[in-house]
């Protein structure tokens, strides 16, 4: 079975007609998204009635949920008080644009989706905020993937794809119960997998260009795509919709609208 | 020193003024006025000078009856006369004086006829041809506390042309570790980032807004100044922000992590 998985959209209409496009011509049998349908973008309401209309099973982003919830990203979400601000003032924006049934339709998106093996999350299972880096402590990232039961994690949130595998999970365990002999517990997991698909509407790789995964579920092959768009559309669409021009200038550089936490380290604990 | 007690130095925007004066104030043992004219009350090169030549009195526009006044005493004057100004202006202040008038181009003999005025030429820095229409974007910026990494995408956007194309740029800015750091930019050299600017030799500033001078100044063409404005304002930090930052610098120094 053949699927594609998209994420970060990101209210970047001429961004996902063009993966749409893009997916047509690769024969996929089903369509997922993990979230993060609005926020920085000039187009949030025609970004949910397309995947609406199309009836793609989407999980909610963080910025799903923030217009759902109010704005509760964390600061560590942001890499500078610049960001913040922006973040800020897009969220003010997209809250104002989107429409009460809009709204009512995203309250109805689930964290996770599950298919056959595989898992789909916004940022972690454990949060929508939290950030799956590629360079993340390996034990805390078998975690992850174990907490969905799934074998393969598709993630996005962070705006730059990588697929991560983590072989040989052996966990040898010694305990001492305060009665009772010790004992020790070993633990082994399969091969597990992070998917992180990237960035339809934001992408954060130096080019504008859309990006999501085709994944066959027979090979277990991942493949990025990287599909050229008319981002001018959507910077043109910035402009005269009322957001900063910063968003559109950065756009059409591939540097996201504000930029995102780098440190691979750094898990959210709230 | 040059031969006269007043100097003037002028030339294009980066070619390298401040340079030369550098090189005359560390030959100079005495005590040196250093005058900017046309830089209005934004000393950026005057308080990053002051602040490396304890010798040296710095004085702004605004001043000029005290500038006379050290005039008088017979002490060297150092005048840097910005781009922008026609040297005959100066003639205003300091025409009844016997001045010494020092050019610098990218290229003394190409430019011999446009500095007829001048009693030395001197090879500077190879610059871009001049801006058209220039424009002077300058934001005083004192009790302005900056958060480092927000400055950092600040100027790269602005070096990379997100706000309006950019000729020159410099600026003094203050961090939450109290301390104040000096960067500049200039169009056709290379790309500066935060890691070129200069950390000033200024005692470090850790109760609430430092009140000494700190500000940007920026030189190009359609300068978008509304978004440069906000995009300056949303990089500096809020009163709460700022005194949990001095509080915990305060700590490590307390501490001995951190040299007071």
């Amino acid at each position: 079975m053949k699927l594609a998985v998209l994420s970060c959209i990101h209210a970047n209409l001429p961004a996902l007609e063009a993966v749409l496009l893009d997916i047509d011509q690769h024969q996929v049998d089903q369509i997922f998204c993990v979230g993060d349908l609005v926020g920085y973008g000039p187009h949030p309401n025609e970004v949910i009635e397309k995947i609406r209309v199309l009836g793609i099973p989407t999980c909610a982003g963080c910025w799903d949920e923030d217009v759902v919830d109010g704005h509760n990203a964390c600061e560590c979400s942001y890499p500078s008080v610049l960001a913040e601000k922006r973040g800020l003032l897009a969220h003010e924006w997209t809250n104002q644009q989107v429409s009460q049934d809009n709204k009512d339709w995203l309250a109805t998106l689930p964290h996770s989706l599950k298919f056959e093996n595989l898992a789909f999350v916004h940022g972690s299972p454990h949060s929508a905020h939290e950030y799956l880096l590629p360079g993340m402590n390996v034990f805390v990232a078998l975690e992850r993937v174990l907490a969905t039961g799934a074998d393969v994690l598709f993630c996005g949130h962070t705006h730059v794809p990588y697929v991560r595998t983590l072989h040989d999970a052996h966990l040898h365990l010694k305990v001492t119960p305060s009665a009772g002999d010790p004992y020790t517990h070993t633990f082994t997991a399969p091969v597990k997998r992070i998917v992180n698909v990237g960035s339809v509407g934001e992408p954060r790789h130096g080019r504008p260009n859309a990006t999501y995964v085709l994944y066959d579920s027979e090979s277990e092959e991942v493949t990025l795509r990287e599909v050229p768009y008319a981002f001018q559309r959507t910077c043109m669409d910035i402009l005269e919709r009322g957001l900063p021009p910063i968003f559109a200038w950065r756009l059409a550089r591939g540097l996201e609208y504000a930029e995102k936490a780098e440190d691979p380290a750094h898990v959210c604990t709230r | 020193m040059p031969p006269s007690q007043i100097t003037l130095v002028t030339g294009p925007p980066g070619v390298g003024k401040t340079t030369w004066i550098r090189q005359q104030l560390n030959q100079a043992r005495d005590p040196v006025v250093y005058f900017a004219a046309g830089a209005g009350s934004l000393p950026i090169d005057g308080m990053h000078l002051g602040v490396e030549f304890p010798h040296l009195k710095v004085l702004i526009e605004g001043q000029e009856q005290e500038l006379l006044g050290q005039i008088k005493t017979g002490i060297p004057l150092l005048v840097e006369v910005a781009f922008h100004l026609d040297p005959v202006q100066m003639q205003q202040i300091f025409g009844e004086f016997d001045c010494y008038w020092v050019g610098i181009t990218p290229d003394p003999e190409l430019d011999a006829e446009t500095y007829l005025w001048a009693d030395e030429l001197i090879p500077g820095q190879a610059t871009l041809p001049p801006l058209k229409t220039p424009q002077l974007w300058r934001a005083s910026l004192t009790g302005q506390v900056w958060d480092p990494a927000s400055l950092e995408v600040f100027w790269d956007e602005l070096l990379l042309g997100a706000y309006g194309e950019v000729y020159r740029a410099k600026g003094i800015f203050e961090m939450p570790e109290g301390q104040a750091i000096y960067g500049e930019f200039t169009a056709g050299s290379r790309r500066t980032s935060l890691e070129d600017f200069d950390v000033l030799n200024v005692p470090r500033h850790l109760k609430g807004r430092p009140q000494r001078f700190s500000g940007l100044e920026i030189l190009g063409r359609n300068l978008d100044t509304g978004s440069l404005s906000q995009a300056v304002q949303d990089c500096c930090l809020s009163d709460a922000v700022l005194m949990d930052y001095q509080r915990q610098i305060q700590e490590l120094i307390e501490t001995g992590e951190l040299a007071a």
